[in-house]
């Protein structure tokens, strides 16, 4: 590529991170192939997220944040601005995630994938412990249904209100807080039946 | 007594409930332990809940993630061509499977139909499971409907074919016309003529 057709390249990707989504939006439905890239750039990280909420290891969670980008594509001229672009990805994301999930018991991550452990922080063995907890939650959430999962990440994790939940994941705001509350409820019982939870980060009487 | 409503104890959990639904709830846990308990382990739950920290990936992943996405959907454009042709298939099947019933039957369930005898559809039946002629008394050069077939038959990439759609062991639309009733050879016969008549037109 010439000099003069990078230039242009990065003029243009900055000129399109200035647009908002709709914009955005509208431009990837017209075939401008560089604007849906930038939406992607844009939203990786929680679609990523999101994903890996759900599934709890780093390879499915990228398989299915692709998958969210593709269908996203596939659908972006059924996308009439009603609700945010982030909320109609979540919606995407939030849908392959639970294809995934009841049709696949997820593989979770050991402390080992966490590679750069003891990095970043001055206490290796506080990082240590936190990983634990984080990966006995991450297990325990996963043993939740799959509605109840998605309740629970998208309220704890993506901080979204009931409302804006159930938008995404179709239904009611009763029937979310009711799958948010047997989340709860169920996140209690599977940490209190862990002997190691207790002993580690305070215990969940049974 | 009447305790809360499991949506009351998450928005009790949450402190989102506001006016009088909040004063609802605050004297209700005031007086009812068990729904206080229940607050309390809701509270414990959501407290753990926030251990489940995240994974963040290394900064190359996000540099290279949405060129994986490009590369995807550039794979799936040119998976688009493929999957018209099956489309195309999945139509032209069963059109030229009938062509080819036409073609092998079509004569004598025509001429069944065409005696005013009462036992035409018995001697269509009779007719079916007779061997075939020889292909070459079927169609040829100036036969019209192996002519279509074999226009149709053209059009079809025979590789997508193989590997995507369908085989059709041979005889299989003479099985099937076999199985039918007199009625729906009748019917079949009827409707296979107004077909042919409509694209030759």
């Amino acid at each position: 590529m010439s000099v003069a057709h990078s230039d242009a390249a990065a003029a243009d990707l900055s000129s399109l991170a200035a647009l908002d989504d709709r914009e955005l939006a509208r431009r990837a439905a017209a075939g401008r192939r560089e604007a849906f890239d930038a939406l992607v750039e844009r939203h990786q990280r929680t679609v990523y997220h999101l994903c890996y909420r759900f599934v709890g290891n780093h390879d499915d969670a990228a398989d299915l944040a692709q998958e969210a980008f593709l269908r996203a594509y596939r659908g972006v001229r059924g996308f009439k601005g009603e609700a945010s672009l982030s909320t109609w990805l979540y919606r995407i994301a939030v849908n392959v995630c639970l294809n995934r999930v009841t049709a696949k018991a997820p593989a979770f991550e050991s402390l080992d994938a966490h590679h750069d452990l003891g990095a970043h922080g001055p206490d290796p063995s506080n990082l240590l412990l936190q990983r634990e907890r984080a990966a006995r939650v991450r297990a325990a959430i996963a043993r939740l249904p799959p509605r109840q999962r998605a309740a629970l990440v998208l309220r704890v994790y993506q901080e979204l209100p009931h409302a804006e939940i159930a938008r995404i994941v179709g239904g009611t705001v009763g029937a979310v807080k009711a799958n948010f509350f047997h989340a709860l409820h169920n996140l209690k019982r599977i940490l209190a039946t862990d002997p190691e939870w207790g002993d580690r980060a305070g215990r969940i009487e049974p | 007594m009447n305790h809360l409503s499991e949506d009351a104890l998450v928005d009790a959990v949450e402190g989102s409930a506001e006016g009088a639904a909040r004063a609802a709830i605050d004297a209700h846990l005031v007086s009812c332990a068990r729904c206080r308990a229940a607050v309390a382990d809701l509270r414990a739950a959501l407290a753990a809940a926030a251990h489940g920290d995240s994974f963040e990936p290394s900064p190359l992943f996000w540099t290279h993630f949405p060129e994986r996405v490009a590369r995807a959907l550039d794979a799936e454009r040119r998976r688009v061509p493929h999957a018209q042709a099956v489309r195309r298939l999945r139509w032209m099947v069963p059109v030229a499977a009938a062509l080819l019933v036409v073609v092998g039957l079509g004569p004598r369930l025509m001429r069944s139909t065409d005696s005013p005898s009462r036992d035409a559809a018995a001697t269509a039946q009779r007719d079916i499971v007779r061997p075939d002629p020889p292909l070459a008394e079927l169609g040829g050069d100036n036969d019209p409907l192996w002519g279509l077939v074999e226009a149709m038959a053209e059009e079809v990439d025979w590789d997508v074919a193989g590997e995507t759609v369908f085989s059709i062991p041979p005889g299989t639309a003479d099985l099937a016309v076999g199985r039918l009733s007199d009625d729906e050879q009748l019917e079949l016969a009827r409707l296979l003529r107004a077909e042919l008549g409509a694209s030759e037109q």
